[in-house]
């Protein structure tokens, strides 16, 4: 392993997995999705986890919102150990927050944006709820005349920034992101890498951001996990994937196969 | 050989508040060589390959000045005419496998269809041409494919397999709509370099539709650039990414790459944009 993994203990973990193997179906039929991945992640780090469809990258973020329950090893978020046997804590559920893929699919059509925005504060008895769903939607540039519309008459990625807006108003502490912008059109995807910089600027909020694009992690985060097949076969720091200098065959096969995160003089070139 | 020569081709759907033009009065003129159109979602990229194979459906209109492949009006045919020429002359390659194959039929069979039904060979060499149509791109185990139902094969053999049906009735041309998008990135540069290297050796024209500009630059000879049914910019794809086009600027700039980390990614100026299509059309 690399020297990236170990990190100065003065800052305080926010993630800590170590050994987490994740299991779906049963008997036979039982699928090892994940396979003892150790990984940390420290307050305020942007982590990135990079792999191809069905490494188990989205599997590790759903344990660590509590979605799924087949489970076990050594996990810890903001210093709560988890267990796979219990559901997590309400005070959990509120410091950790998840925005998903596909801005079509993770908001209820029937619902208005505020409905949606104001559900999950009315759950955790949140007080001054209105200044809040209206500074949310400002903070994400969409603007209360926002407020009351429904999903469908919002773009993906204004659908998109909804979903990170929802996130926001419960102040969370840690963002568990699964591939926030690969629905979107690339100006599109770039206004949204934006506006999450800006919320990890102005809030420091914790990043475990998963993506098939190189490109996009490199951008955003600090450190790498590189997964394969349910492993975490190399963890290191981005820029080194930018500097091309990665060490595990198949993060080299990664770099070769994302167009994307080559320079544009080798694309032209090869 | 075989051209294809588009003047004016634009494509209406009616709305509540009046007709759009999804396609712009598009030219396009090419011959065996590899076009890539780019494009945002709603530029009209997709429209105009539905458009060149009669597939806009009602209540969307599709007229053109000219619309000829190999000397066949492609604005005047009736459900025979197209059904000579979709799949036999020009054949088209979607996004998706998984909604491209018939679920309950065996691939074997989907992949002789068009082999038999334009006459290209008899059913009593239909299996081995399709064994050796799947070996040709890139699949390991004939045999079990060609026995194998849709669901039983991933994404990568799934496109490689459409690609199979694409080429086993020989068309001069192959459009492809977002061929490998749906793939995982790892099986993306195989399914593109086997589809490159088979266009090739058949001497093929290939009409690339996607949102990718530099995949469309690493495999396309010339780039059209769309936006709002426009064609705004038209150049040889190894002059795509020295472009001085405000919008194609705008598109490769907005990519990360990790060469600036953290710091705020270019966007593109939608206004400005506005402005220059409008100039352009006039």
């Amino acid at each position: 392993m690399s020297s990236e993994t170990s990190l100065p203990s003065s800052r305080e973990a926010a993630i800590h997995c170590a050994g987490l193997d994740v299991f779906y179906g049963q008997g036979t039929a039982r699928h090892h999705a994940v396979k003892r991945a150790s990984f940390h992640v420290c307050k305020g780090e942007s982590f990135g986890i990079v792999g191809g469809s069905g490494s188990g990258k989205s599997t590790i973020l759903r344990v660590l919102a509590g979605l799924d329950g087949d489970w076990q090893g050594d996990v810890s978020v903001l210093g709560h150990r988890r267990l796979a046997s219990t559901a997590p804590q309400r005070d959990y559920r509120l410091k950790v927050q998840m925005i998903f893929q596909d801005p079509f699919g993770s908001l209820h059509p029937r619902h208005t944006i505020d409905h949606c925005l104001t559900e999950a504060m009315r759950c955790h008895g949140f007080d001054r709820i209105e200044p809040r769903v209206v500074s949310a939607l400002d903070r994400v540039g969409l603007g209360r005349s926002f407020r009351f519309r429904f999903p469908h008459q919002l773009s993906g990625g204004q659908r998109q920034r909804v979903a990170i807006a929802r996130a926001l108003v419960l102040e969370p502490e840690v963002l568990l992101l699964d591939e926030p912008t690969s629905a979107l059109d690339a100006s599109i995807q770039a206004e949204v890498l934006n506006l999450l910089l800006e919320v990890r600027r102005d809030l420091g909020t914790t990043f475990l951001f998963v993506s098939h694009d190189l490109g996009v992690i490199a951008h955003m985060c600090d450190r790498v996990a590189v997964m394969r097949q349910g492993e975490v076969v190399e963890t290191l720091a981005a820029a080194r994937i930018t500097a091309g200098e990665v060490a595990h065959p198949y993060t080299r096969e990664l770099l070769a196969n994302c167009y994307a995160a080559q320079p544009v003089e080798s694309a032209e070139a090869a | 050989m075989a051209e294809l020569l588009i003047e004016d081709l634009t494509v209406t759907y009616p709305t509540a508040t009046g007709p759009v033009d999804v396609v712009k009065s598009l030219s396009l003129h090419m011959g065996a060589e590899r076009i890539g159109i780019v494009g945002e979602s709603g530029s009209g990229k997709s429209m105009t390959a539905r458009a060149v194979l009669g597939l806009v459906r009602s209540p969307g209109k599709t007229t053109a000045r000219h619309m000829v492949y190999d000397g066949i009006d492609l604005t005047r045919q009736d459900s025979a005419g197209w059904r000579g020429i979709r799949g036999r002359r020009i054949g088209m390659v979607l996004q998706d496998p998984k909604f491209s194959l018939n679920p309950v039929l065996r691939i074997g069979k989907q992949i002789a269809e068009a082999g038999l039904l334009h006459g290209v060979f008899k059913s009593g060499q239909a299996r081995a041409r399709v064994l050796e149509m799947l070996e040709t791109v890139g699949v390991d185990q004939p045999g079990r494919v060609y026995d194998a139902y849709p669901h039983q094969l991933s994404g990568g053999i799934g496109q490689r397999v459409m690609i199979a049906a694409m080429m086993i009735a020989e068309p001069g041309l192959l459009i492809a709509d977002e061929p490998t998008s749906a793939l995982d990135v790892m099986v993306r540069g195989q399914v593109l370099e086997m589809m490159d290297r088979e266009i090739r050796k058949r001497g093929m024209g290939l009409l690339m539709i996607s949102h990718d500009l530099k995949m469309v630059a690493h495999f396309c000879d010339r780039v059209l650039v769309m936006y709002r049914g426009q064609v705004l910019e038209s150049c040889a794809a190894k002059d795509l990414f020295q472009s001085q086009h405000p919008y194609t600027r705008g598109l490769l700039n907005c990519l990360p790459t990790g060469q600036n980390p953290g710091q705020a990614l270019p966007t593109i100026d939608r206004k400005l944009i506005q402005e220059t299509a409008a100039h352009h059309v006039q």
